[in-house]
């Protein structure tokens, strides 16, 4: 199942499913709806940047939990840190052969961020 | 709860991972001969034999019937993560429920044939990982700090110090300082705050009260199976579908409830508590989460020394993980379960405890609680 794929300008973008009736979003994506009543979901592109809610580091990795507009709360690799709970994170990845490596990194926003500049700025 | 069924005896082996890679079946069988004579039975007397198997390589159940007899019983083989073993004990009263067995053998039991990790097989993130966000997460919501973790761990630990097969047996109480100072795993998680990697088995014998007129002996004191309530988790907000080892909280708040109002028992009744303590940040959230402490209330209450030794007579609060859970007694997959079963019918026998509460998640995404009550035959 892929979970990231590349639009047509190059840029990852997180595969997920929508419920057409509720408006509900799930990821990864999924055929069917969530609550048993066998109701087709539409295929949906989710958003590329969120708000971390957790993280932490294990065996030299940072994981956290990011939570996007759509309500869903994507589980996954973080880039380098500093990482701070709040912090807006974008969706970023690697394509090799046919494999695609994703996960979220830190955007660094000078207005926000006391002065360091970077992607997102 | 129609047709009572009693757990009647009990039996384990060590819990470490020094097994050999493929040895289940014997580690299996070992520990289902302790039950078996605990209970004065053998296994030609047993009608059906339940086992719960977390791991995928360990061996199937029809093999460790072999070990006993070839008796024509149904042997039935429950997978369900972390908590195969209460949902092997699940199955089994529904099926003594229904009429169908008075006597069964329960054997949770785990020993792999080789060293690969099924949890990243499955594509799951390292448990640690996620329970270290767990635990972040709290810290941020509820200002809990790695001393209040290390705490419950150091607790767990010293509880596991007079359980002859616990994995964890210092030969010092532990304090939250060592905890402290074990190694880093995943901020603010530190070693001793986490489950180990272990094997091992253990079994119970259940009896109906017919199964209880076939004994040669019935013991004294056994424990009924008063509720045991089985659920998975239900879709919400933010909700993390695939790989959530760590689950919704939710999902034991429910099954708890429903556990407890099945039984009819209230909160004030339960005595001690076997929880699913896989790392210290779990049992400090259940405490709220069963509704034993407020929201974000337990911190307080576990600086205080509630939920460990003589909390019943300080705080009216049930003792919780009394055999070392998770942390301090280990957490061999299919076993664990029928480990508490075991601990509960312990506490029956040798404090005065009279109702106990068995909880484990598998693969955070199912959830059982039972309710044990003493009974004197």
């Amino acid at each position: 199942m892929t979970e990231v794929i590349f639009n047509e300008d190059g840029q990852p973008v997180l595969r997920g499913a929508r419920d057409p009736q509720s408006g509900e979003y799930y990821f990864p994506f999924r055929p069917l709806t969530a609550d048993g009543t066998l109701r087709a979901c539409e295929e949906t592109l989710l958003s590329t940047e969120g708000i971390l809610y957790t993280w932490t580091r294990f065996a030299g990795r940072f994981y956290g939990q990011i939570d996007l507009p759509e309500a869903v709360r994507i589980q996954t690799e973080l880039g380098d840190g500093p990482h701070d709970i709040g912090a807006t994170y974008r969706l970023t990845a690697d394509r090799t052969d046919d494999k695609i490596d994703w996960r979220f990194e830190r955007v660094w926003r000078c207005f926000r961020d006391f002065g360091r500049c970077g992607a997102g700025a | 709860m129609s047709g009572d069924v009693f757990v009647i005896s009990g039996g384990a082996v060590p819990v470490h991972n020094k097994y050999p890679l493929g040895s289940g079946r014997v580690v299996a069988r070992d520990a289902g001969l302790a039950a078996l004579r605990d209970a004065g039975v053998n296994y030609a007397d047993m009608d059906a034999l339940y086992c719960g198997v977390a791991m995928p390589t360990s061996p199937a159940a029809v093999l460790v019937g072999k070990e006993f007899g070839l008796t024509g019983i149904p042997v039935v083989q429950v997978s369900n993560a972390s908590a195969s073993g209460l949902a092997a004990i699940h199955a089994a009263v529904d099926a003594m429920q229904a009429g169908r067995a008075d006597l069964v053998l329960v054997i949770g039991y785990d020993v792999p044939t080789n060293l690969d990790n099924p949890i990243a097989a499955q594509g799951y993130l390292p448990p640690p990982a996620l329970f270290g966000m767990w635990a972040q997460r709290r810290m941020y919501d509820h200002g809990t700090t790695p001393e209040t973790l290390a705490r419950i761990a150091a607790k767990n630990i010293n509880y596991a110090r007079d359980i002859p097969f616990a994995s964890r047996r210092p030969d010092q109480p532990v304090s939250a300082e060592d905890v402290l100072a074990s190694r880093p795993v995943a901020d603010p998680l530190t070693a001793l705050m986490c489950t180990q990697w272990v094997y091992g088995a253990a079994a119970i014998v259940l009896a109906t009260r017919r199964g209880l007129d076939r004994l040669p002996q019935a013991p004294a004191i056994v424990a009924r199976i008063e509720a045991t309530e089985f659920q998975s988790e239900v879709i919400g907000p933010h909700h993390i579908i695939e790989g959530a080892i760590v689950g919704p909280a939710d999902i034991s708040r429910t099954a708890t409830e429903a556990a407890l109002r099945r039984a009819g028992r209230g909160r004030d009744e339960i005595d001690c508590v076997q929880i699913h303590d896989a790392f210290a940040i779990e049992e400090l959230v259940y405490y709220e989460t069963l509704g034993f402490a407020p929201e974000g209330g337990a911190d307080a209450l576990v600086a205080q020394g509630a939920f460990g030794p003589g909390s019943r007579a300080r705080f009216g609060l049930p003792e919780f993980s009394t055999d070392g859970g998770l942390i301090g007694r280990g957490h061999p997959g299919g076993p664990t379960g029928v480990f508490q079963a075991i601990e509960t019918l312990r506490r029956f026998r040798t404090t005065d405890d009279q109702v106990g509460l068995c909880h484990m998640l598998g693969a955070g995404s199912t959830c059982l609680a039972q309710v044990y009550g003493r009974v004197a035959l």
